[in-house]
């Protein structure tokens, strides 16, 4: 199979998962049993502002009716009306988005800078001291929980050294570079943890890869252990790499979220949380549902780099 | 060699298996009422009456580290529970299955649930039935069920071109049989392995939500919510922030040294050519 | 004569414990020297020791010259640009040789480009050039294949183009067609012997076979232990030698002739192939595959096995073996034609029990043959759950013992796990497993293929005495007409899923009566051949 015909079939695959996760989406959360409006507005409610509520709401249509508005109203940009605050939804999300995606992708790229070289540099020196001590150090940053080494990192730098300020973020209109200052210690936090669990994974794909047949051939051939890790040990090692980087947005993506708790940060996750605390469904499914349409998209780009790395995934089934 | 790698494992079981004894002993005692607030003793660093000293409500933090371990170890082993009794049947059908539409259906339905994240579905479910222990545990069990599957599958395609499950079919068994008898015990040390991965990860995952208060709800303790409580304090005493995040931390480092430990006894490499 | 490479004192430790003791090596251009001995003789770890690339905890000793230059006390940069362009080293496995993730055309480039040079456009089209000199033309072989779309003879090819590619002095094959089928075997060995003469290349064909050493190596070192036993030419194999060891080594790899045909019975067949025709959809050519016989893997094959009667099938890889064997083994169903075992249709949708349990199989690797997890005795009884009503575990048990005996092992066996047994052990516990239900027919796939040739003979032999001892019939396929040769007084040959020859294993070998046949008679190494051979040349240099 082509290339071209191998990312049709993808983008295929992604727009039927695009569809089977707003279906779930929307199931659980207006088709289970049990009334929005009353859970929205409690037990206590008094009948007519349920109904009002269930008016607002669509309620009154049938669910699939329901189902296409909200789909169709997404394509088109119309996210509906957020409950508590009165507004476009997709207005409220995009302010927001800019926070959470570029702190999850600035988290991202350090991790994989910080990863790579030192895994590559373990895999190549594999049982010197700097390889243990490699190993022991990830040890515990796999073991870490981001959101309190966010915590420790705020009481270090920020309390105690003042170097960085404690939290908030006023937007990118101050400028780039004093944005991502802001976004720096978040961003360290999230990337520590990840960079740990990616150098870990890249050292151990490098390492089986250095125990291959292939790699006895290279080494006959005349390269250098170096070259050999380089050449055909590294591509060989970037397919469990590549699986690992795909769940790994996710959960950077869902770590972004969290922290931003610690810093106050204005990002999607503060946003999610109060809808839920003040049980503003539309905002939440919405919200919900682009987060995963960020996942997924996430996926299909690591899986169109699966097929430059390995050409074999091309011929066969999906 | 031999001796690091017996000391990661004997390391990780010693860890692990303090906790759950932790876990299993709070059930009947802790040193104090972990629900029990005094505001006159609030914020005191370790003292012999309090060890880890207290939060800002005044309850003591050893007692709610240790109850919050029953919370946070149930939760995980729960979440893992789900992941192998389904995730590890529905891998063994599709790698049984291969190339049939069973197989198929296992691999679409793996990849819709892939996309949702631990923290996307116990959004989703808080949203809609509120917060809780059942919460986090169906939202990180659901994520387990692909992680099994598709180890199931990976492992058990290979298998079935293996000359000994031919002698099987031919000895007149049927795939199932086959599946439960030899399948089965060829990929469970692969299994054993995940599932402690995955119990440390789902450790993570539940001090996770429970920090952003879609866990267990006040006044049960949790490790999560006493790091979530006790931030903003932590000029004044930063006691109860990094005993909570030691005890996340440590359990955790635990069930990765054990699953590095099992790795290396059981699953055997070859040794590095050059 | 110059010598080209040599070494002296060669020795290998690990810790303390000599695995390669005081070898002496010493070699001139054009010479082929062959090293034999059992596994775990030392044989692979020579190669290894010549080339530096021992793993880690190896030490090495001793003194190595190549080309007049001393390389014992070369650093690994100066080794490197030995490696490939003055010494090359082909290993067993093609099949995990070569980077999957790579065209064969760019890995055979990467020679070039590490000792030339050359540029990327360049260094490919050198490649193109080397794979034609080993018969991989680019007409036939795209460079931009992968290897996983290339049979194993082809991939092995591959790998002996980057290692002849920069023309090196030396050039040591480690068991190069260990793992490929007889016919392949001997076009490697061709080529191999082929680029020897043009180059003028000195070569270290290592290999546990030999009747490959006989027929293509000038000198023979022997080793036992780690240690030669006897060094010198390789002539010595046609006299008796005063060492014992070799002579039983030479005794061990000389199969015996065929049996006399049985007179014919006249009793009805046992198994009926009547036009039996089977396919796979549409899959990229692998190899020596069909051109234009479309998807047919089999066509238009019948055939009848007697009570009792031993029968061979012998083919190249490819040519439909493995998919007949399924087929009567009822694993699959024929797209047309039919299988009959006494007289019932054998159909794998609707396989009774009381007929499976007629028909039992050995297979062809004794290491996937079996659940490691579980002991001998379990996977020995397997099969008695065909048997209805079931067996208790006391019957079991005496059962298996029986068919442990029956085989020429202990009956012991039964506690032991499978790991703890040796190739050949395993080989007996698979008929072991194939008797125990008293089939009335066993198809071995292949049965001794894996093994060393020395052990070879000895499973064969128990194997053919054991099923005639109990009357059942038996189907011997393999890729080595030699092997059936010693046990099947009747041969059919399958060519491109067509039974083209189906006569007495005598007139098979004196009149072979297909093209193919007569090939796969050729490539049988044959040590009685070769020695003959040798003694004669032998007698011709001492006039």
């Amino acid at each position: 199979m082509t290339m071209l015909a191998y990312l049709v079939r993808k983008a295929v695959f992604l727009a039927a998962s695009l569809l089977m996760a707003s279906l779930v989406v929307f199931a659980l959360i207006e088709v289970i049993p049990g009334d929005p409006a009353t859970y929205m507005l409690g037990i206590n409610a008094r009948a007519d502002t349920l109904a009002a509520l269930r008016a607002e709401l669509g309620l009154d249509v049938s669910a699939p009716a329901r189902y296409w508005h909200w789909i169709s109203g997404m394509i088109t940009g119309d996210f509906g009306i957020s409950y508590t605050y009165r507004v476009p939804v997709l207005d409220i999300v995009i302010e927001r988005l800019a926070v959470s995606v570029p702190l999850a992708l600035y988290a991202l790229v350090l991790a994989i800078t910080m990863a790579f070289p030192a895994a590559m540099a373990a895999a190549h020196y594999q049982g010197s001291r700097g390889d243990r001590a490699l190993l022991a150090i990830t040890q515990f940053g796999i073991a870490v929980p981001n959101f309190w080494l966010a915590i420790l990192l705020v009481y270090l730098f920020s309390l105690v050294l003042g170097w960085f300020s404690a939290g908030g973020f006023n937007g990118w209109s101050e400028g780039i570079s004093a944005g991502m200052k802001a976004l720096t210690l978040p961003a360290v936090a999230l990337a520590l943890p990840q960079a740990a669990i990616l150098s870990r994974v890249m050292r151990e794909a490098l390492i089986d890869t250095m125990r291959e047949d292939y790699i006895r051939t290279a080494r006959a051939k005349g390269l250098t252990r170096f070259q050999a890790l380089l050449y055909h040990g590294f591509r060989n090692a970037l397919i469990p790499v590549l699986t690992i980087l795909g769940m790994q947005f996710s959960f950077l993506l869902a770590g972004a979220i969290i922290i931003e708790n610690v810093f106050f940060l204005p990002g999607l996750g503060r946003l999610v949380f109060q809808a839920i605390a003040q049980r503003d469904l539309i905002l939440v499914e919405s919200v919900v549902f682009l987060l995963m349409v960020a996942v997924m998209i996430v996926t299909f780009i690591v899986d169109i780099a699966y097929a430059f790395v390995d050409p074999r995934i091309r011929r066969s089934r999906a | 060699m031999r001796r690091r790698s017996s000391f990661a494992f004997r390391a990780g079981l010693a860890i692990t298996l303090f906790m759950v004894i932790m876990a299993v002993a709070a059930h009947f005692w802790t040193p104090h009422d972990p629900a029990d607030m005094d505001i006159t003793i609030r914020l005191q660093p370790p003292s012999l009456i309090h060890p880890f000293g207290t939060d800002h409500f005044g309850r003591d933090v050893f007692s709610i580290i240790m109850a919050g371990s029953r919370i946070t170890l149930g939760v995980a082993l729960a979440a893992v529970m789900i992941g192998l009794g389904i995730g590890v049947p529905l891998g063994l059908v599709a790698g049984a299955f291969h190339g049939r539409i069973a197989d198929d259906a296992v691999l679409r339905a793996n990849d819709l649930i892939f996309a949702f994240p631990a923290l996307l579905t116990a959004i989703l479910i808080a949203a809609r039935f509120g917060p809780g222990a059942y919460t986090v545990i169906i939202a990180i069990g659901l994520f387990n069920i692909p992680v099994f599957a598709r180890i199931s599958r990976a492992a058990s395609l290979p298998l079935w071109h293996r000359d000994f499950i031919r002698a099987a079919f031919l000895a007149g068994k049927g795939k199932g049989l086959i599946s439960v008898e030899h399948i089965l015990p060829n990929i469970a040390h692969l299994l054993i392995v995940q599932a402690s991965i995955q119990f440390s990860l789902a450790i993570l995952a539940e001090a996770g939500l429970s920090y952003i208060g879609l866990g267990v709800q006040p006044p049960a303790p949790s490790w999560g919510r006493l790091l979530a409580d006790s931030q903003t304090m932590v000029s004044i005493s930063p006691y109860p922030v990094v005993m909570a995040g030691l005890a996340i931390m440590l359990t955790v480092l635990g069930f990765n040294l054990l699953a590095d430990g099992l790795k290396k006894r059981y699953i055997r490499t070859r040794e590095v050519i050059i | 004569m110059t010598r080209v490479i040599s070494a002296s004192g060669l020795c290998v430790h690990l810790r303390g414990t000599a695995l390669l003791e005081d070898i002496d090596i010493s070699l001139e251009k054009g010479r082929i020297l062959g090293i034999t001995g059992e596994s775990g003789s030392g044989k692979s770890l020579t190669a290894l020791a010549l080339m530096d690339l021992l793993p880690g905890p190896l030490e090495r000793r001793g003194v190595i010259s190549l080309e007049g230059q001393r390389i014992d006390n070369a650093d690994d940069a100066e080794m490197s640009r030995l490696r490939g362009r003055r010494i090359s080293l082909i290993f067993q496995e093609p099949m995990t040789a070569l980077n999957p993730l790579l065209p064969i055309g760019v890995q055979v480039a990467e020679v070039f480009r590490q000792h030339c040079g050359l540029s990327r456009a360049d260094a490919e089209k050198e490649a193109a050039l080397v794979l034609a000199r080993v018969g991989l033309p680019t007409e036939i072989i795209p460079p931009g294949r992968l290897p996983d779309e290339l049979s194993g003879g082809q991939r092995q090819r591959v790998v002996i183009a980057m290692a002849i590619a920069m023309k090196p002095a030396v050039l040591i094959a480690d068991e190069p067609t260990t793992s490929l089928d007889v016919t392949t075997q001997k076009e490697i060995l061709d080529l191999l012997r082929a680029l020897v003469t043009e180059d003028e290349m000195a070569m270290i064909l290592i290999t546990h076979d030999l009747a490959v050493i006989a027929e293509m190596a000038d000198e023979l070192l022997v080793l036992k232990d780690g240690r030669s036993l006897a060094h010198g030419p390789v002539s010595m194999l046609a006299r008796q030698s005063q060492i014992p060891e070799i002579d039983d080594l030479v005794a061990a790899s000389t199969l015996p002739p065929a049996p006399k045909a049985p007179a014919r019975s006249s009793m009805p067949p046992l198994l009926s192939v009547s036009r039996v025709s089977h396919g796979y959809p549409s899959k990229r050519g692998k190899g020596h595959d069909t051109a234009g016989a479309g998807n047919l893997v089999l066509s238009d094959i019948t055939f009848s096995i007697a009570p009792g009667e031993a029968v061979g099938l012998v083919g190249r890889s490819g040519c439909g073996k493995t998919t007949l064997s399924q087929l009567i083994l009822g694993l699959s169903t024929p797209l047309s034609g039919q299988i009959t075992l006494a007289d019932e249709p054998v159909d794998s949708r609707n396989f009774p029990r009381h007929l499976r349990r007629r028909i039992a199989a050995v297979f062809q690797d004794p290491y996937g043959s079996f659940n490691p997890r579980r002991p001998v005795g379990w996977l020995v009884a397997e099969p008695l759950h065909l048997l209805n009503p079931s067996p208790d575990e006391k019957e079991k048990r005496t059962r298996v013992r029986e068919a442990l005996m029956a085989v020429g092992l202990d009956p012991d066996f039964d506690g032991r796990l499978i790991h703890e047994c040796s190739g050949g052990q395993r080989q007996r516990i698979a008929f072991a497993r194939a008797l125990i239900t008293r089939p009335s027919l066993i198809v071995l796939d292949e049965p001794v293929s894996a093994l060393d040739a020395p052990v070879r003979k000895r499973v064969l032999a128990s194997m053919a005495e054991t099923a005639a001892a109990f009357d059942i019939a038996t189907l011997f396929i393999s890729h080595d007409l030699s092997v059936v040769r010693s046990v099947c007084p009747r041969v059919m040959v399958l060519a491109d899923g067509k039974l083209v020859e189906d006569n007495a294993t005598g007139t098979v070998f004196s009149h072979p009566g297909h093209p193919e046949t007569a090939r796969l008679v050729d490539a049988a190494p044959d040590l009685g051949r070769a020695l003959a051979r040798l003694g004669t040349d032998d007698r011709q240099k001492e006039r």
